[in-house]
């Protein structure tokens, strides 16, 4: 039943308190590991990024067309929050010079319900250039008629692909097996876990428009006479001085690729037994290398990248994608320094770049949607943020992606060149 | 014998940059030949090999990737230019960037030209019409690096103002303009304990602070700062305080 709508200038009813009404909501159109074709949204605010007009609303990203692939069809997920199932709604894009709308088609109302090949409300999309200058344009959301009013905006960006090679090292640790819980000196990585590391992986970054592709072989490595066998052991000394540790990571390292070793563990002996073999991997940027050159009997900190194994290969996937963001350049969010200073919210949560890979059980923000590990811990998120937002101080880098792909082009994630 | 290396590119076979000593010559004019038919990972070892190859020839291929629509080597080519030493003279790389779409091609295309001779006052014109913030961020340090004194002020007012997460860019323009009185502007960053990256890994917290980064990069541009350890750490406030004074000390950017 219609009703008489009043709208109130605020200044001048003081008393009349402000309410902001959704209508509906975008949000990542699947539950549980991160997944390349329905990217996670960076809803920080109703801050629009600038171009190309002013808007309200978040903001997502897609991979632009790779040469001779078809581009990857992704979907968001539109929510209802107080509109009704029955009522029509119209996608529309502001644009179509870099991204098309495949589902539906303009002028077509949005379908709430699942079909065979479609998810109920949502709105399926496909990058229509290679993204060059990472254009952006809008979705709306067109109320009762394809010619509506607008009651929701997305920004999406096209991302021009980036591509990182990576060159796998299977390394063998030689050295006196521990008395305790030996391992093999071998790495335990098959190629096809190496392969569904690298692929999952893929799925947390692609919609930042970055691929990471392995190089043709993997390369296998030995090295003797470590503290234990099959192990690298972190020591009071910070990791970037760490003998053991930046042995392996300059071990013949790919110059032009990002150089990821694989080993079966770390030990970490400031640690109680016990909770000695939790540290999952370690990465090292070419700032960090810059930052610690070689000295007596040591070989100088090295770009790349050290993980041991895990046979959750979500586990390892999303603890590689966290390191290699380090060695592109970002740094925690929610928080830098001791784990004190994490903020426990929900956008820290949703963040790839959260200090840690799980959260506790008694975080107040621990609903975030992306599933568990298989040991049942609540798995962090792998969203990275897109925006430019005023003042991030309270949680960290705000435009992720941005600092991520400008790293990448400036090699940070490549070993640096020692006489 | 160039068609063994180029069958070897087609095989992605990722050791041949290491081998880029041992190809003839004329390896570039062949592989300019058969460049479309080649996959993405087939250009990427092979302009390894290129950047490899110190001759002008070489240089000039990449100059071509570099502005080439829709390369997907093209960022990879300008920023190889950079460092090159066959690469083409400042005038073809500015005239390169005017036509070059992308704007991180256009900013690696500034920086191999400032390490060029370059015309400055034609440089300065085309860079004051750059519109991309971070083209432009490059063209300044570019004309820095050979001199101007307007963009020598520009980046001495940058450092000068720089927050904590501008910082590591902050660096990379510091460390290739490397005009030691840029390094009295970090004179700023001395009692400023903002953390800005990690010192190591996420077992420890340590956090290099703004102040560390003041005495570092000071260090690392031979403006005289001394570092109680060979690397980047976090030095006690009587370090931050001598290199205050060294700094004080230094030249300043003139007319």
């Amino acid at each position: 039943m219609p009703f008489p709508i009043t709208v109130l200038d605020p200044k001048a009813f003081p008393a009349v308190k402000a309410r902001r009404v959704t209508l509906v909501h975008f949000a990542r159109a699947v539950e549980g590991f991160a997944d390349a074709s329905a990217p996670d949204i960076d809803n920080r605010g109703n801050v629009l990024r600038a171009a190309p007009g002013a808007a309200y609303g978040p903001a997502t990203g897609i991979t632009g067309k790779v040469t001779g692939k078809e581009p990857r069809e992704v979907r968001i997920k539109l929510v209802r929050d107080r509109i009704d199932a029955s009522a029509k709604l119209f996608p529309e894009l502001e644009s179509t010079a870099n991204v098309s709308l495949v589902y539906p088609l303009t002028g077509v109302a949005l379908n709430p319900a699942d079909t065979s090949s479609r998810f109920g409300d949502c709105i399926y999309l496909k990058a229509n250039s290679d993204g060059a200058g990472d254009p952006e344009t809008k979705l709306k959301i067109r109320y009762g008629t394809a010619t509506g009013p607008v009651i929701a905006e997305l920004a999406i960006l096209v991302y021009k692909p980036v591509t990182i090679y990576v060159k796998i090292h299977r390394v063998t640790i030689n050295g006196p097996a521990s008395a305790t819980g030996p391992v093999d000196a071998e790495c335990a990585y098959s190629d096809d876990e190496i392969a569904g590391i690298v692929d999952r992986m893929n799925r947390i970054m692609e919609p930042a428009g970055m691929i990471y592709v392995p190089r043709a072989t993997i390369a296998t490595e030995v090295i003797d006479s470590y503290t234990e066998r099959g192990t690298v052991t972190l020591t009071r000394v910070g990791d970037q001085v760490n003998v053991e540790l930046q042995t392996i990571l300059n071990t013949n390292p790919d110059p032009d690729s990002l150089n990821v070793y694989l080993f079966n563990r770390f030990r970490d002996i400031t640690q109680t037994a016990g909770r000695d073999l939790g540290v999952a991997g370690i990465a090292m940027s070419r700032d960090q290398a810059n930052a610690n050159p070689p000295a007596t009997a040591f070989p100088g900190c090295q770009a790349g990248f050290a993980m041991c194994y895990s046979s959750d290969l979500e586990y390892a996937a999303h603890t590689a994608a966290h390191e290699i963001g380090h060695t592109l350049r970002l740094q925690h969010y929610g928080g830098r320094g001791p784990m004190s200073r994490m903020k426990n919210e929900i956008w820290a949560n949703r963040n790839l770049m959260r200090n840690t890979v799980n959260l506790a059980v008694a975080s107040p923000a621990r609903n975030i949607g992306y599933g568990s590990y298989n040991n049942g811990r609540v798995r962090t998120g792998g969203w990275l943020g897109t925006k430019t937002l005023p003042t991030t101080a309270n949680l960290g880098q705000a435009n992720q992606i941005a600092i991520a792909r400008a790293a990448a082009a400036a090699d940070s994630y490549k070993p640096v060149t020692r006489s | 014998m160039n068609d063994h290396y180029i069958a070897a590119l087609r095989q992605h076979d990722e050791t041949l940059p290491q081998r880029a000593g041992d190809l003839p010559a004329n390896f570039v004019d062949e592989l300019a030949k058969v460049w479309n038919t080649l996959d993405d990972e087939a250009r990427d070892i092979a302009v390894s090999c290129i950047i490899r190859m110190r001759h002008t020839g070489a240089g000039r291929f990449l100059l071509q990737l570099a502005t080439a629509r829709g390369e997907t080597q093209s960022l990879r080519a300008a920023r190889s230019l950079i460092t090159h030493t066959g690469c083409p003279d400042a005038n073809s790389l500015l005239a390169a960037a005017r036509n070059a779409e992308d704007s991180t091609v256009r900013a690696a295309l500034y920086l191999a030209a400032g390490n060029q001779t370059a015309p400055t006052l034609l440089f300065a014109d085309q860079v004051a019409g750059e519109t991309n913030p971070r083209a432009r961020a490059a063209g300044r340090d570019a004309l820095a690096r050979l001199g101007h004194i307007p963009a020598l002020k520009e980046v001495f007012a940058a450092v000068r103002g720089a927050s904590a997460d501008q910082i590591p860019d902050i660096q990379d323009s510091l460390l290739y303009i490397r005009d030691k009185r840029l390094a009295k502007a970090l004179i700023s960053w001395l009692h400023v304990l903002d953390d800005v990256t990690r010192l190591g890994s996420d077992r420890t917290p340590d956090m290099a602070r703004q102040c560390d980064f003041g005495v570092w990069i000071a260090h690392r541009l031979n403006a005289g700062v001394a570092v109680p350890v060979p690397r980047l750490d976090n030095y006690p406030p009587a370090v931050c305080a001598a290199a205050k004074t060294i700094l004080e000390g230094l030249e300043d950017i003139g007319e």
